[in-house]
């Protein structure tokens, strides 16, 4: 593979926006069907470079977090940081939105959320999405 | 493989020095090590520096000060794991045949640092890059933890006064004052669970020690400490689920040195673990074999993490109150089991303590649950 075609695929998005709707994306591994996120152009599983872009469910379950009170000088503090765990078997740091501090839990549902996103050191956008513990459906 | 001892310690209160350099402070840390091991100099054939935030050449910067130039200096990085690394790689050296006199130091002075370099990666690195900081990190295993296996607050809060109340027995320790349940359930919020007293301070130090080859060692020191074994992984890249609460890199560390040293958990008579954070001692007591997973919690509340426990873990006050200076932690837990081994630990004496373990991690990596694990047991 030519190396500009692999810087490519190193940086292909692992987001697209279609009528106010996120999508996230996984890089998958057509040969040992791994997936990795964000994608990237080797698989770390068999170096594999058949990796595709697979779209991501847009719910998965809150597998820890915390508010932090001091965080990264590019964002505003205190937010919340979390790991959320996919159904297509990756686990994905993010921010959360719209918490709820007395019924914020391990293991409960989370959904993607599209957020406005902000500038960072390098100049690159981010916080273009957080996940949000999903609304409880009244009866 | 040549056994390797410890004959000279060079240690420092760890603090704040931002009115110094840190080549100023390092130097009478390493010249104390050399006094101490009753060796020369020009006897010292290889030296390792582990520093993390200090840039480069920190070993040629700091023993050029001494006049310690010439031989082969390697300047070590592997995170809060850089001096652990470093006294490995002296060991392998003397262990190998190489050399018979060997110095490895730790140096690093985070208050000059601005944030640890070594916690800042480039971009590729998602976690960091979106928002993720070390405390955050540490503070996602205690929710894991407590969840899993319903450990409280209160619980997590008891460590920092254990380990404050060692610190105020330990003159090496930055903090030095004992602190009350109250008072660490007050301290305010870094990142939740975690509450300031909860976390290790940002420190600035250096700490040393002088190695030989085994069959030297009674020339140099009337009780040498012998290097059982020594151990080192990286965390293995796991992008999908991982347990969050039990390490994978140092379960997989302390299974290595003990099937090294032939040693079970049973048979450590204290142990340095890498507690950053409260949580940390629950989460290393479980992967190192001292509790079952989720019971860590009983052995703290049971009084066994005590000097006079089943397991003395960090009765010099650990990274919570001697310190977190990066670079020389890894030595520094080295010299306090070294001086426990050898009986001069004062106020926080071990009774009768022939065998020790230290256990560094080492650097936040995405996907990773650490850059490094760097394990060692000594014994008299």
């Amino acid at each position: 593979m030519a190396d500009a075609e692999r810087l490519k695929l190193s940086h292909q998005p692992y987001l697209a926006i279609a009528s106010g709707t996120p999508q996230l994306f996984a890089g998958t591994c057509e040969d040992c069907h791994h997936s990795v996120f964000p994608p990237a152009a080797v698989c770390p599983f068999c170096m594999s470079e058949r990796m595709v872009a697979k779209p991501i469910s847009k719910q998965g379950k809150l597998y820890s977090y915390s508010l932090l009170a001091q965080g990264a000088p590019e964002f505003e503090s205190p937010y919340y940081v979390a790991y959320i765990d996919m159904p297509e078997g990756v686990r994905i740091f993010a921010q959360l939105a719209d918490v709820d501090p007395a019924t914020l839990a391990c293991d409960m549902p989370v959904e993607l959320r599209l957020t406005t996103p902000k500038t960072d050191r390098y100049g690159r956008k981010v916080g273009q999405f957080k996940f949000a513990p999903v609304a409880r459906r009244t009866p | 493989m040549r056994s390797v001892s410890i004959i000279g310690t060079g240690m420092m209160r760890f603090g704040k020095y931002s009115d110094t350099n840190m080549v100023d402070f390092a130097w009478p840390v390493v010249k104390a090590a050399l006094v101490e091991a009753d060796v020369t100099r020009e006897q010292i054939q290889v030296a390792y520096c582990g520093s993390a935030a200090s840039g480069s050449m920190a070993g040629q910067r700091v023993l050029k000060r001494l006049g310690m130039t010439g031989m082969p200096i390697t300047n070590v990085e592997g995170a809060c794991s850089s001096g652990a690394i470093a006294l490995r790689l002296a060991w392998m050296g003397i262990a190998a045949g190489f050399y018979d006199y060997a110095l490895a130091f730790g140096v690093d002075q985070l208050n000059l640092a601005g944030r640890p370099p070594g916690l800042i990666h480039g971009t590729e690195d998602w976690d960091f890059a979106y928002g993720l900081v070390m405390p955050g990190l540490y503070a996602m295993r205690a929710r894991r933890y407590m969840h899993d296996y319903g450990v409280t607050e209160t619980q997590l809060a008891k460590i920092a006064v254990k380990s404050k109340r060692y610190g105020a027995k330990n003159p090496y320790a930055h903090f030095q004052e004992e602190v009350t349940l109250e008072q660490v359930m007050a301290s305010r919020m870094v990142a939740d669970p975690l509450r300031m007293l909860h976390c290790c301070p940002r420190s600035d130090g250096a700490a040393a020690v002088v190695l030989c080859a085994g069959e030297l060692a009674n020339r140099h020191s009337p009780k040498p400490v012998r290097i059982i074994a020594s151990s080192q992984h990286s965390g293995k890249y796991m992008p999908g689920f991982r347990d969050m609460t039990m390490p994978e890199s140092s379960l997989r560390t302390a299974k290595e040195i003990y099937e090294q040293s032939g040693l079970g958990p049973e048979d450590i008579d204290l142990v340095e673990v890498h507690d950053a954070f409260t949580i940390n001692e629950l989460l290393y007591s479980d992967a190192l074999g001292f509790s079952r997973p989720g019971e860590a919690v009983k052995l703290l509340e049971d009084g066994e993490f005590e000097a006079d426990g089943k397991i003395p873990m960090n009765v010099s006050g650990g990274l919570n109150s001697r310190g977190h200076p990066i670079g020389p932690t890894g030595i520094a837990q080295v010299v306090e089991v070294t001086h426990q081994l050898q009986g001069r630990a004062g106020a926080r004496q071990v009774e009768g303590a022939k065998i020790g373990m230290t256990h560094v991690t080492g650097g936040g990596v995405a996907g990773l649950d650490h850059g490094a694990c760097t394990m060692h047991i000594l014994g008299v």
